[in-house]
């Protein structure tokens, strides 16, 4: 979890954005509670900065492509 | 192993420059096993990458591989096309690697992702520690195993200094004193009077001290027919 933090902080998404809990099956009541107060700590955090970022058209092609033959190969 | 660490993203970012295509190429043998290089690592880099680079205005295309061996030919041939078609090639092997990458496709901008750190082993998990200097004359035969060179702070070979305290190394009481090891091991092993052969000065010209080394194995080579 630190290391994938870590990850998203150096990347410049803000690590916050990700959270790990641990809930049993039987834990319906706490995993909504968390997961509503997630879901407020998202919203107060603003929309994915990716989603805003404009790449080169190129770039997204080539992406998309990598993504699909690991994809693929998994 | 070769042990060997990631460097981080932002100076892997800065090293790929202005390239608009980029290649990370993993390694499957040492920086596999101690989580810096293999193809886990290359996929997680080069997402990084072209997510980082896409926040920064100027998204790169990013794209990764993974050889089963960056330091032989024959592996590095099965990327030839790969390597081609890229403006750079992002090794995350190690120093090795990257050498072999430069040397096998010249016309190719290569930069290392990782700094290639020590010869080591998993001590646990999570825990990397160096074991061998790579001296290019072994005396693990006098010291019961336990390398003076790589694991004294101060390479000594006739004993601890005066900073061995409690069995700890004076540079860090993490550190473990090599010659305290290397006796407890001998005394346990009713080996101790190896400890009465005073090593002469070590003759460094085997290790890097005599410049690049070389082994050159007549029986193994091909003969120019061969070739």
């Amino acid at each position: 979890m630190k290391y994938a933090r870590n990850l998203m902080e150096e990347i410049g998404l803000d690590g916050r954005r990700i959270q790990m809990i641990n809930v049993s099956a039987a834990m319906g009541g706490q995993f909504a509670l968390s997961a509503a107060e997630f879901t407020d700590e998202i919203i107060q955090l603003g929309p994915n900065p990716l989603k805003g970022a404009v790449p080169s058209e190129d770039a997204e092609k080539q992406n998309a492509v990598a993504d699909e033959k690991r994809t693929n190969s998994n | 192993m070769i042990v060997a660490e990631q460097k981080p993203l932002n100076e892997q970012k800065t090293l790929i420059g202005g390239a608009d295509n980029v290649l990370v190429v993993g390694c499957g043998t040492c920086v596999t096993v101690c989580f810096a290089g293999g193809s886990r690592e290359a996929a997680i880099t080069s997402a990084s990458l072209r997510m980082a680079t896409k926040l920064d205005g100027n998204g790169r295309n990013v794209s990764d591989v993974t050889v089963q061996r960056q330091c032989e030919w024959e592996y590095l041939d099965q990327i030839a096309d790969q390597v081609k078609e890229t403006d750079i090639v992002l090794s995350l092997g190690c120093g090795i690697g990257v050498q072999a990458i430069a040397e096998h496709f010249p016309d190719t901008w290569v930069v290392p992702g990782l700094n290639t750190t020590f010869l080591g082993l998993p001590s646990e998990q999570g825990v990397w520690t160096e074991r061998c200097a790579a001296c290019g004359d072994c005396v693990l035969g006098l010291t019961g195993g336990i390398c003076p060179i790589a694991r004294c702070s101060k390479s000594l070979l006739n004993g601890p200094c005066g900073g061995s305290e409690d069995g700890h190394c004076e540079i860090d009481p993490d550190t473990d004193c090599a010659w305290q090891l290397i006796y407890d091991r001998l005394n346990s092993k009713n080996k101790l009077d190896l400890l009465l052969e005073l090593q002469p000065p070590k003759d460094w010209r085997t290790s890097r001290d005599g410049g690049p080394r070389k082994i050159i194995r007549e029986d193994l080579r091909l003969v120019p027919e061969e070739e």
